[in-house]
C-alpha cells in the first residue's frame, strides 16, 4: 500500500515562497493498495491537484470509482470538493463517507456547502458523476474495496487544533473521526465485509485503547 | 487614493511553485485614501494576510468596512481568518447584495456554522453589522462614495464604483459578459436560449455598467478566462480580458487591471497574458495591467 500526501496544511491554504517545500494545500491524502484500489481521505485544496492526476486516467473517461473518507467537514477538509473535477464527469462513481457533524446530516452539510449562495454548482444533484453520501458511525469498521478501515471518534480540541488568536474555551463542537487503515497488513480482498461480530464500540474506549 | 491586491485568484486558493509571483490567494482588495480611510472589497483568502497587516499597523480596535461582490466561497472564506475580528471592540461592517429571502447575517454567518468552522460568527469578539446594497443606490462609507452596479453572475453579483480623494476606481467582479447568458438563480449546465426579455435585461445591465464606469480612472475586472476557455465554459459567469477591454474602452477608462485569474493559469502563462494584453490595450489607448498579490496602484490624477 502507498500513501501520497496531496495537501498537508491545516486551517488555511498558504501560497507563496515560504510554503514551496512542504506545500501549502490543505488536507488531502491518497491511498493506493497493492492491487490498485484507491481510497481518498479528505478533500482540502490538495484534492484539486490530485483531481488533475485522476483525470488523466479512468476518471477522465467517466469510468472511475473511488471512495472518499471525510474526517470532518471543517472547510479546510472539504474546500476542494467543488473543484474536484472527477465529480463533473458523467459515469464516475464516487462514494463520500463521513460522520454526521452533530445535528445536521452529512448530506445536508455538503448540500449547504454547495448551496446557491456559496457555489454556482447549486447542490450535489448537479454533480454529473454518480455520488453517494454515506454516514459512518464512529467506532464502526468499514470494508471498502481493497481496504479495511477502522473508525474512532476524536475528542474535539478545536481551540488548539486551529490556532485561533483567542484561546478562550470554545464549546465542544463536531465529532471528527479518525480512520486507521492497517499498514503492513495485506489489504483485505475486494468485496470483503466487515468482520462479523464487530460492533460499534464506545469511541472513548477505542481511543484509550489505541494509546497503549 | 490607492488600491492594494491581497488576493487575485478566482475559484480557490492555489499554493505551489506555479503561483509564487502572481499569488495563489482568492479575491481581496484594499483601498485607502491619502488620509488613511480604508475599505476592503471582497473577503477571499487574501483577507487573512490583509488582516495581519492591519493589526500590525493598528493593534487597537478599529472599524473595518467590507464590501462584498457576492458570497461564493472564493469571495468570503477569508473572513473567519481576518485576525482583527478576534480583537474585542473591533467593529466590522459588511455590505452585500441580498439575493434571496435569507438575511445577510444568516448567509455570511452561515460560513462559520460549526460544521464548517470551529467558532461561529456570533462568538467572535468583534461586532458585526450587515448592510444590504442595491444596484444604483449610492452609499457613503468612511470617506468613500460608492455606487453598487449589478453584474451578471450565478445567483447575483454586484460591482462597485468607488470615489475618494477626487479620483475613482471600480471593482467589476464577478461577471460574465452581457451577450450569451443571463445568470439567474438556477443551475446552468450549459447555454440556454435567451428570451427577448433576457436580451433586454442584458443590454440594460451592460449599459448601466458602462455608464457607471464613465470617468473612472482604474477598472479592476474579472478576466478569469482566455477566449478559448470562455468558449468552453460561457455559462460559468466569468469574462475574458477582451470583453473587459471592450467595456472599459467604451467607458473611456484610463486603466484596466486584469483580476480573478483562473487557478490553472500559472506564473509563466500569466506573464504571457500580461504582455499580450498590455500590447492590445496600448493599441486602444488604454493601460492594461495584470494584478498580482501585493501590487499597490495609485489611482487618479497623481497616477496618470
Amino acid at each position: 500500500m502507498k500513501i501520497r500526501f496531496w495537501g498537508v496544511r491545516g486551517s488555511f491554504a498558504m501560497s507563496g515562497r515560504d510554503f514551496l517545500r512542504y506545500g501549502g494545500n490543505t488536507t488531502s491524502v491518497e491511498l493506493v493498495a497493492d492491487a490498485g484500489q484507491r481510497l481518498l481521505i479528505d478533500l482540502g485544496t490538495g484534492a484539486t491537484e490530485l483531481a488533475k492526476q485522476l483525470m488523466t486516467g479512468e476518471f477522465g473517461k467517466g469510468h472511475g470509482t473511488v471512495p472518499i473518507l471525510l474526517t470532518h467537514t471543517h472547510l479546510d477538509h472539504i474546500q476542494g470538493l467543488p473543484f474536484f473535477t472527477p465529480f463533473f464527469i458523467k459515469g464516475n462513481q464516487i462514494r463520500i463517507l463521513g460522520a454526521a457533524p452533530s445535528e445536521m446530516t452529512l448530506e445536508a452539510t455538503l448540500q449547504n456547502q454547495l448551496s446557491p449562495h456559496y457555489s454556482p454548482l447549486n447542490g450535489l444533484e448537479n454533480l454529473a458523476a454518480g455520488v453517494t453520501i454515506e454516514t459512518i458511525i464512529p467506532g464502526s469498521t468499514l470494508a471498502l474495496p481493497g481496504f479495511e478501515v477502522m473508525t474512532a471518534a476524536l475528542p474535539a480540541r478545536l481551540d488548539v487544533d486551529h490556532g485561533l488568536p483567542d484561546h478562550r474555551r470554545w464549546p465542544d463542537r463536531g465529532v471528527p473521526v479518525r480512520r486507521r487503515v492497517p499498514i503492513g497488513r495485506r489489504a483485505a480482498p475486494r468485496g470483503a465485509r466487515a468482520r462479523p461480530g464487530r460492533r460499534p464500540v464506545d469511541p472513548r474506549r477505542d481511543v484509550r485503547r489505541r494509546r497503549v | 487614493m490607492q488600491i492594494t491586491f491581497w488576493g487575485v485568484r478566482g475559484s480557490y486558493p492555489v499554493p505551489g511553485a506555479a503561483t509564487v509571483r502572481y499569488g495563489g490567494q482568492t479575491s481581496c482588495v484594499e483601498t485607502r485614501t491619502a488620509s488613511g480611510d480604508t475599505l476592503i472589497v471582497d473577503a477571499g483568502t487574501g483577507m487573512r494576510a490583509l488582516g495581519n497587516k492591519l493589526l500590525r499597523q493598528a493593534p487597537e480596535p478599529q472599524h473595518h468596512h467590507v464590501l462584498l461582490s457576492h458570497v461564493h466561497w472564493d469571495h468570503i472564506q477569508g473572513l473567519p481568518f481576518f485576525s482583527p475580528a478576534y480583537v474585542p471592540g473591533t467593529q466590522i461592517s459588511v455590505y452585500a447584495l441580498q439575493t434571496a429571502a435569507d438575511e445577510l447575517h444568516q448567509v455570511i454567518g452561515g460560513i462559520t456554522r460549526h460544521e464548517f468552522f470551529p467558532m461561529p460568527l456570533e462568538s467572535v469578539p468583534a461586532s458585526f453589522d450587515f448592510h444590504q446594497v442595491e444596484p444604483g443606490v449610492e452609499l457613503d462609507i468612511a470617506g468613500f462614495h460608492i455606487i453598487p452596479i449589478a453584474l451578471n453572475h450565478p445567483f447575483g453579483s454586484v460591482g462597485y464604483r468607488i470615489d475618494g480623494d477626487g479620483s475613482s476606481w471600480a471593482y467589476v467582479a464577478d461577471t460574465a459578459p452581457f451577450t450569451e447568458v443571463l445568470h439567474k438563480q438556477h443551475f446552468l449546465s450549459g447555454l440556454e436560449p435567451l428570451t427577448g426579455d433576457d436580451r433586454l435585461a442584458l443590454g440594460a445591465m451592460r449599459d448601466a455598467l458602462v455608464h457607471r464606469l464613465i470617468g473612472v480612472d482604474t477598472v479592476v475586472y474579472d478576466t478569469h478566462f482566455l477566449p478559448d476557455e470562455y468558449a468552453q465554459f460561457p455559462h460559468y459567469g466569468h469574462s475574458t480580458p477582451d470583453q473587459a477591454l471592450d467595456i472599459c474602452c467604451e467607458a473611456g477608462a484610463r486603466r484596466l487591471v486584469l483580476y480573478h485569474h483562473a487557478p490553472t493559469h500559472g506564473d509563466d502563462q500569466m506573464d504571457r497574458i500580461a504582455a499580450e494584453y498590455l500590447a492590445r490595450g496600448a493599441r486602444r489607448n488604454i493601460e492594461v495591467l495584470t494584478s498580482f498579490e501585493g501590487m499597490t496602484l495609485p489611482v487618479g490624477p497623481e497616477a496618470a
